[in-house]
């Protein structure tokens, strides 16, 4: 069973690989299938660290047409989603600067009208826990929020946090140290039992 | 040595599945401050929550509006890619290369006057300036409209018994060299005008700055001849004269410059001269 895994995992790399291949030619279905296989995960990433629906899929849509313009100067020297992560870091960051308002999504942020329309999609589960955490790692700090996010909801090691937030492992195991207190703290507060 | 009460993991287990008791205070107090149990009880909660999120519809849309768009918000400079590289840098070296030719030209353009040859032909041969041997110099030159010459240098036509005998030019592109031969049945002089921005070759003789009427000049230090450069506003005047005890040379020269007529009241080309820039050669 492992083997498999394994072998899906490298065919699935190998893919990638392909993808990207054609994608520095500017080839048009290699961008949407590039496009498809990554577009949760930076949609998430950016929802995470801005402050509404909006922001979020400008991020994402400018993440995007970054990757496809600088496609060429991805070397394949990190892993690919290790580039991709950083351009959104980058990207929600021009982001905030340009617009003037860098405010990290606020606990008012998922009780707006717009939540509905954010998480609608039909194989979503809307729950108490889920609203939770995503309020308890909203109201986190910025320099937190984003080892949290990465870790959490893209399950990146310590390394490769430091590699896409280009900061040495220790200082990403420190901020970690410091966000669990301060994240299991609000979890646990929030969910109380009344 | 403080021995650090843990939550049970089975305990914060059940935390992150049903949530805290209203009266867990302790344990509450102790997740804000136990490093262990807050990333135990973290990485359990977030276990159980799914925290990923779909991308909405149109996003495809948007990018791939964005795509075939022309980048016209956001010009880059240069092209992408190795081949980008290529070209920019061609394109860089066609450019220097341009400037350069572009400065040789313009360098090219600029008159050259080499006096020097003709002070060494006079030194050589002990011989007072006349137009036979500034024609055999520079024969180049070609006669001049009497008029033309006059107006073009501001000099007078005769100062001190000197008239002007002759009035030659050099055309070196658009700068007109033009050579005046005063003379006396006795005595002869040169001087000849070239534009500011002229070269003028004076040879190896030294220079030293001299004063002739109030004009600042510089003396050319020859043993036979009295030479004298100034330049004035958009010309540089070279004078040239066979040193004699009859005549000062320095006077004449600041003569046909026009220097006697400061008294006559009129604004002459020396009063506008030394008014000026008639400072430095």
């Amino acid at each position: 069973m492992q083997d498999l895994f394994a072998l899906v995992m490298v065919e699935n790399a190998a893919a990638q690989d392909d993808v990207i291949e054609s994608c520095r030619r500017h080839d048009a279905a290699a961008q949407h299938r590039l496009f498809l296989m990554h577009k949760d995960r930076v949609y998430a990433l950016a929802m995470y660290l801005s402050k509404n629906s909006a922001d979020s899929a400008e991020i994402a849509q400018e993440t995007f047409l970054k990757v496809f313009s600088d496609i060429g100067q991805f070397r394949g020297e990190s892993k690919f989603e290790t580039w991709l992560y950083r351009i959104v870091m980058n990207t929600a960051r021009d982001h905030a600067r340009r617009s003037r308002r860098f405010l990290f999504l606020d606990s008012a942020f998922w009780h707006d009208q717009r939540r509905r329309e954010i998480f609608a999609a039909p194989t979503r589960v809307q729950s108490d826990i889920e609203e939770t955490v995503r309020l308890a790692i909203t109201s986190l700090p910025e320099k937190f929020r984003a080892p949290v996010v990465l870790r959490y909801i893209e399950n990146l090691s310590y390394e490769q946090i430091a590699a896409v937030l280009n900061c040495p492992p220790g200082t990403i195991a420190a901020q970690l140290c410091r966000a669990h207190k301060m994240l299991a703290s609000k979890l646990a507060n929030l969910r109380r039992r009344r | 040595m403080v021995e650090i009460a843990h939550i049970a993991p089975e305990l914060l287990s059940r935390y992150a599945a049903e949530g805290l008791p209203a009266d867990a205070h302790r344990d509450l107090k102790h997740l804000a401050k136990c490093a262990t149990c807050a990333e135990l009880y973290v990485q359990l909660t977030m276990k159980s929550a799914s925290l990923r999120v779909a991308a909405p519809e149109g996003l495809w849309s948007g990018i791939q509006t964005h795509l075939h768009q022309p980048s016209s918000s956001s010009p880059r400079l240069g092209f992408a890619g190795p081949w980008g590289f290529v070209l920019t840098s061609s394109l860089a070296l066609i450019l220097v290369a341009f400037l350069a030719v572009e400065r040789w030209s313009l360098r090219r353009a600029v008159p050259r006057v080499d006096v020097g040859q003709y002070i060494a032909v006079l030194e050589k041969t002990s011989a007072a300036p006349s137009a036979a041997n500034l024609r055999q110099t520079f024969s180049a030159s070609v006669a001049y409209d009497r008029d033309a010459a006059l107006r073009e240098t501001g000099m007078r036509a005769q100062a001190q018994g000197y008239g002007l005998a002759e009035q030659r030019v050099l055309h070196a592109g658009r700068a007109n060299i033009i050579q005046l031969v005063y003379g006396t049945p006795q005595d002869a002089a040169v001087v000849i005008v070239a534009p500011r921005a002229a070269t003028l070759s004076l040879g190896n003789y030294h220079l030293v700055a001299a004063d002739i009427a109030g004009l600042h000049c510089k003396r050319v230090q020859c043993p036979r001849q009295d030479i004298f450069w100034s330049t004035l506003r958009q010309h540089q005047y070279v004078f040239i004269r066979r040193r004699n005890s009859a005549t000062d040379s320095g006077r004449l020269f600041a003569d046909l410059l026009g220097a006697r007529d400061q008294t006559a009241g009129q604004p002459t080309l020396w009063r506008r001269l030394i008014g000026s820039s008639a400072r430095k050669p």
